[in-house]
């Protein structure tokens, strides 16, 4: 006879992959715009009044960082806090964390979005991406 | 005659050369899935020692990512680089760029920094510390420059480098945008991969020598002075596509070694025990069913050709040997009985069976010897039909043969022992010879043969004596003495029967009266 648990449990393996999967962030989110690390150092160059914004823990934006980029927790963020740093609701903001799979950044702009930010920017390889590119890090 | 080798020894010497050949082939068959082992042994260590040197290069790039941006994140630098470019000053700027070099940096001991260089947008040399190493060259590598130098926008931020080959050695190059996100320069950081490469000792867990082209590698003493080390060596070659380094690990395989040596042996030693178990069984079930069998043929024929005639083979063996040990013995039967009719036809009167003059006088020659010894006396009986020639001439040949043979049934019938001897002399006369036998059991012999012939009444209208066939009988009794011959008895018995048919036949005759 053959036992049927082990093959269910097989089953489940593309279940568990599928599982994975929805860890990750999210290819877009609704009111923001998804950039790579080019396109958003073209953006920081190009643009004077953006506000970049680092959604990790102080102790990883103290290890490195993109130049001109201001740490804010999205655990720490609220209206007010936000408000601090950007000038108006109309005012471009870029928000990143450490990767694909970190979840902090997209958090942070479904608030944003929320919170009625109109030029909202997600640079969604974050850290792990501008590292492997060897772009130049601020401290 | 030559020299032939017997099959046993032949067969034996193969077998014993085929054993000895696989053994040969078991231990060569060793020998070569040892070298087989090392080869892949040799080749699993230099994957190992690749990997190793790939991480090598890796954790130097880190190092260079990390130095660099140490570096330009340091207020002093900034400023100073800030200074060179608007007043042309480059002293804070050499002091910036001595100061890591004099004071050490994060992971000095694992990464040897020998030279930091500032370039310009263009990738032209401006100036570089004067605590680094001097005389290196000046420019920066070919390969850098052209993938620097081909890039455009952002993609001039990324730093780039790598592996490459100077008149000065081996070097490590990284070359790092100045001026964060508003590039403004470009730093060069030069490591010598010597010290860094050392770990790939560490990682792959065996000694290392390196050596770069130009400069011959040493090989270690141990390697030299025994063989059991294993000099796995690596050509890694740099991103200049020119060989940097030659790394050799050396593998210490005394235990593989003497693991293979020993696999071997028993390998072997099992092998040859096998081999030899099979061909001492083969040797015993070849001697139990072809060398003996044959050795007991040869036996035979060679008894035979001594001249025992009679000589016969216990058949034994495969079927081809038991098959011919049967044939021989059929075929002595078959000569034997072929000698014995050959024997008995040259011996035999045709026809009437009985035998011929030439037996006849062979056996009284050996009688006759045989009775001058003994001084036995010895008989001789000549028979004559009484007018045969009447008796053809009345009744025709074929009835006379007839009567010939009956006349020698009868008298084969009154020989009753097996010494007589009873012949046809030729024509219608016959001879009896008696052993050991004087003239009145001749006389008796002579009597009851005159009866029997009689008594088978055979008709005989020719004959002036009776109307059916007679026997006229001479006889001679002697007991010979040397020198006498025995053909001189014979002629005595025929002047006896010349008696007895000069007195009217039918009757028997003896020297001196009827």
């Amino acid at each position: 006879m053959r036992k049927p648990v082990p093959m269910l449990l097989l089953l489940l393996i593309p279940v568990t992959q599928v599982w994975a999967e929805m860890i990750k962030a999210p290819g877009n989110i609704e009111g923001a715009t998804t950039l790579t690390a080019e396109k958003t150092i073209e953006l920081i160059l190009n643009d004077p009044s953006l506000v970049v914004i680092d959604s990790r823990k102080f102790e990883e934006f103290e290890k490195g960082h993109i130049e001109s980029a201001i740490n804010l927790p999205d655990t720490d963020m609220n209206a007010e806090v936000l408000a601090q740093y950007v000038a108006s609701h109309d005012s471009p903001i870029l928000f990143y964390c450490h990767g694909p799979r970190c979840l902090r950044s997209t958090n942070a702009i479904t608030m944003a979005v929320n919170w009625g930010y109109q030029q909202l920017y997600w640079f969604r390889g974050g850290w792990l991406e501008w590292q492997q590119k060897k772009l130049p890090v601020a401290q | 005659m030559p020299k032939r080798l017997s099959i046993s020894a032949a067969t034996t010497v193969a077998v014993f050369v085929i054993g000895g050949l696989f053994v040969l082939f078991s231990w060569s068959a060793g020998a070569y899935f040892r070298e087989a082992a090392l080869h892949s042994q040799t080749k699993s260590l230099s994957r190992i020692i690749e990997v190793a040197s790939n991480q090598v290069l890796h954790d130097i790039q880190q190092h260079a990512l990390n130095i660099h941006s140490i570096i330009s994140n340091a207020e002093s630098f900034t400023s100073a680089f800030l200074q060179f470019q608007q007043k042309r000053d480059d002293e804070a700027l050499l002091s910036a760029l001595d100061d890591p070099l004099l004071n050490g940096y994060v992971g000095m001991t694992e990464i040897d920094l020998v030279q930091l260089r500032i370039y310009d947008l263009d990738l032209n040399f401006l100036l570089e510390s004067r605590a680094g190493t001097q005389g290196l060259p000046e420019h920066l590598p070919e390969f850098i420059l052209t993938r620097a130098l081909k890039r455009e926008g952002v993609d001039r931020l990324k730093a780039t480098g790598g592996l490459w080959v100077s008149d000065h050695g081996p070097l490590y190059s990284m070359l790092h945008p100045i001026g964060g996100l508003q590039i403004q320069g470009y730093l060069e950081l030069i490591f010598d991969p010597r010290l860094s490469l050392q770990k790939v000792s560490k990682i792959s867990g065996m000694p290392l020598h390196l050596s770069s082209p130009g400069h011959p590698a040493t090989m270690p003493e141990t390697s030299r002075q025994q063989n059991e080390k294993l000099a796995i060596e690596y050509l890694l070659i740099g991103d200049d596509n020119l060989p940097a380094y030659h790394l050799i690990g050396i593998e210490d395989v005394h235990q593989l070694y003497q693991d293979m040596r020993n696999n071997q042996l028993i390998t072997t030693a099992f092998f040859i025990t096998i081999t030899f178990i099979i061909l001492l069984l083969l040797l015993l079930a070849l001697n139990r069913g072809v060398f003996q069998p044959l050795k007991r043929i040869l036996k035979g024929i060679e008894r035979y050709r001594e001249g025992e005639l009679d000589t016969r083979i216990t058949p034994s063996g495969l079927r081809d040997l038991f098959t011919l040990g049967e044939t021989f013995n059929s075929m002595i039967e078959q000569i034997r009985y072929d000698m014995n009719e050959l024997e008995r036809h040259s011996n035999m009167d045709g026809l009437t069976g009985l035998g011929n003059r030439r037996y006849f006088e062979e056996r009284l020659q050996e009688e006759w010897s045989r009775a001058t010894r003994q001084q036995w006396p010895i008989s001789i009986l000549f028979i004559d039909i009484d007018y045969f020639k009447r008796y053809n001439d009345h009744y025709g040949h074929l009835q006379g043969d007839d009567c010939l043979r009956r006349v020698a049934e009868a008298i084969q019938h009154a020989v009753k022992r097996d010494v007589d001897v009873a012949a046809r002399y030729g024509g219608e006369e016959f001879l009896i010879m008696l052993p050991e036998t004087g003239m009145s059991g001749a006389e008796r012999v002579a009597r009851e043969l005159q009866q029997a012939i009689r008594k088978l009444h055979i008709e005989h209208q020719g004959s002036n004596v009776e109307p059916f066939v007679t026997l006229s009988i001479g006889i001679a009794s002697h007991i010979p003495c040397f020198p006498e011959k025995a053909e001189e008895l014979v002629h005595r018995a025929d002047i006896a029967l010349y008696q007895a048919k000069e007195h009217g036949r039918n009757r028997i005759g003896k020297p001196g009266g009827t």
